[in-house]
C-alpha cells in the first residue's frame, strides 16, 4: 500500500494516498471566535470554505512547528447522505510517500473510544507506524460540531 | 529516517553538477539517490517558511482552477536527426540507453535487428526510414557532459513492443488535441502520412506521430 507520511509530536503516522486529495503549503488560517482548538481555522480553497484539523491539537501533542514542511493534507470525508467534503489536515513532516507492506505485522488501535484514535499500528523496518483511520481518526462530537458544507 | 549530517553541498562539488569525483557516485548513479542529498532537502523543509510564503499560498489556493483545455493528452518530445517529434505517452513503455542492436542476417530494411532490453528480445525498427528522415548525416548528438543523447524508446501498443532509436528525449509535454495544426505539405510524405497534427512548443515546431498509423506501418512494412 502506498501511504503519504507524516509525523505528529513523537510519533510517524501514514495515510493511505488513495484517501487524499491534494497536499498543500500551511496557509493563513481564519480562526472563528470560540473555535474548539483542535479547529486550525478555515481557509478558501477553490472558492470554497475548508476547515483545517490541528492534528497536534487533536491528538495531545502540544504545537504544530511553524516549518516549511508541515502541511495541510485535503482529505475529502464522506458525511451523512453520502455527499461529501473537504476538510483539511495540519501535520508536521509531511514530505515522504512510501510503499508499505500492509500485511506487516500490527496491533489494533489502543485508545479509548471516546477521544481522537490513531488507528491501526504496524512495524515498518525497526521503527513503529500508526495507520491513519480516517472514519476513526474523529469522535463523534468533534464530527458533529465540524462547521456544514 | 537517515540522520547523515550535512557539511557541504558536495553535489554542486564533487556531485553530478561538480567533477563527478565522489565515490558514491557509482553506485547511487545520481546525487538525488543519495542520502546526503536526501538529508540536505530534509533540512530546508525543516527550516521555518520564509517571510510572504503564507499569504502568497493563501491567495493562490483560493483562486479557483482555471481550465484551459479539456482534451489534454501527454506527448513525448523527442528529435530524430532535425525533426522534432512526439508520441502519445499510452504507446510509450520506456526510454532506455543506447545498446547494441543485433543485425538479423538477410534481413534488411527498416528492421534494425533485435536488442535486448533487460533480458527480454525486442525488434528495433528504423524509425528514420519509415518517416522518411535522413539521420545519416547528422552527427552523433553529445550532451554538454560528453555523453551521448542518443535513446531508444520501448513502444507498446495493443499486443505489439517495437523498439526504435532517436537522437534526444526532450521532455513529456501535455498538448491540446483540438489546437494541433495540419502538417505542412513540405515535410516528407510519410512524415505527414503518420502524424495526427503539429503543435508549437519552446519555438519549434513538433510533429506528433499517430500512433495507430505507425503501428500499422511497422507491422505492415515487416512483412
Amino acid at each position: 500500500m502506498l501511504v503519504l507520511m507524516f509525523q505528529i509530536g513523537d510519533n510517524r503516522l501514514a495515510l493511505d494516498i488513495r484517501r487524499v486529495r491534494e497536499v498543500v503549503p500551511r496557509v493563513h488560517l481564519d480562526r472563528p471566535t470560540m473555535a474548539p482548538d483542535w479547529l486550525a481555522g478555515l481557509f478558501v480553497y477553490r472558492g470554497h470554505p475548508v476547515p483545517v484539523l490541528d492534528l497536534h491539537h487533536l491528538l495531545g501533542a502540544g504545537e504544530c512547528p511553524p516549518h516549511l514542511s508541515s502541511r495541510i493534507i485535503l482529505v475529502p470525508l464522506e458525511r451523512e447522505g453520502g455527499d461529501e467534503r473537504l476538510i483539511g489536515l495540519l501535520a508536521a513532516q509531511v514530505a515522504d510517500i512510501r510503499e508499505i507492506n500492509a500485511n506487516a505485522p500490527s496491533m489494533p488501535s489502543l485508545d479509548s473510544s471516546s477521544q481522537a484514535r490513531l488507528g491501526q499500528t504496524l512495524v515498518e523496518g525497526d521503527t513503529i507506524l500508526h495507520l491513519l483511520d480516517l472514519d476513526h481518526l474523529l469522535p463523534d462530537p468533534v464530527r458533529k460540531r465540524l462547521p456544514p458544507p | 529516517m537517515n540522520t547523515l549530517p550535512v557539511v557541504t553541498d558536495c553535489w554542486n562539488q564533487i556531485g553530478v553538477r561538480g567533477d563527478h569525483s565522489c565515490p558514491e557516485l557509482p553506485r547511487v548513479v545520481h546525487c538525488h539517490n543519495c542520502s546526503v542529498f536526501a538529508s540536505a532537502g530534509r533540512r530546508f523543509l525543516n527550516a521555518p517558511s520564509p517571510d510572504g510564503y503564507l499569504e502568497e499560498w493563501t491567495r493562490r489556493l483560493a483562486a479557483p482552477i482555471e481550465i484551459t483545455s479539456s482534451d489534454l493528452t501527454g506527448v513525448l518530445i523527442f528529435r530524430l536527426a532535425e525533426e522534432w517529434l512526439a508520441l502519445s505517452v499510452l504507446v510509450l513503455v520506456e526510454v532506455t540507453l543506447p545498446r547494441p542492436i543485433h543485425r538479423i542476417p538477410h534481413r534488411g530494411g527498416i528492421l534494425a535487428g533485435l536488442v535486448n532490453i533487460r533480458g527480454e528480445l525486442h525488434l528495433c525498427a528504423r524509425l528514420d526510414q519509415i518517416l522518411g528522415v535522413d539521420r545519416s548525416e547528422v552527427a552523433c548528438s553529445i550532451s554538454r557532459t560528453g555523453r551521448s543523447l542518443e535513446r531508444l524508446l520501448v513502444l507498446h501498443r495493443e499486443d505489439e513492443r517495437w523498439v526504435v532509436a532517436v537522437d534526444e528525449v526532450d521532455q513529456v509535454y501535455r498538448v491540446a488535441l483540438n489546437e494541433l495544426v495540419e502538417v505542412p505539405p513540405t515535410i516528407s510524405r510519410a512524415l505527414v502520412r503518420l502524424s495526427r497534427g503539429v503543435f508549437h512548443w519552446q519555438g519549434k515546431s513538433i510533429g506528433l506521430l499517430d500512433d495507430e498509423r505507425l503501428f500499422q506501418t511497422l507491422r505492415g512494412r515487416l512483412r
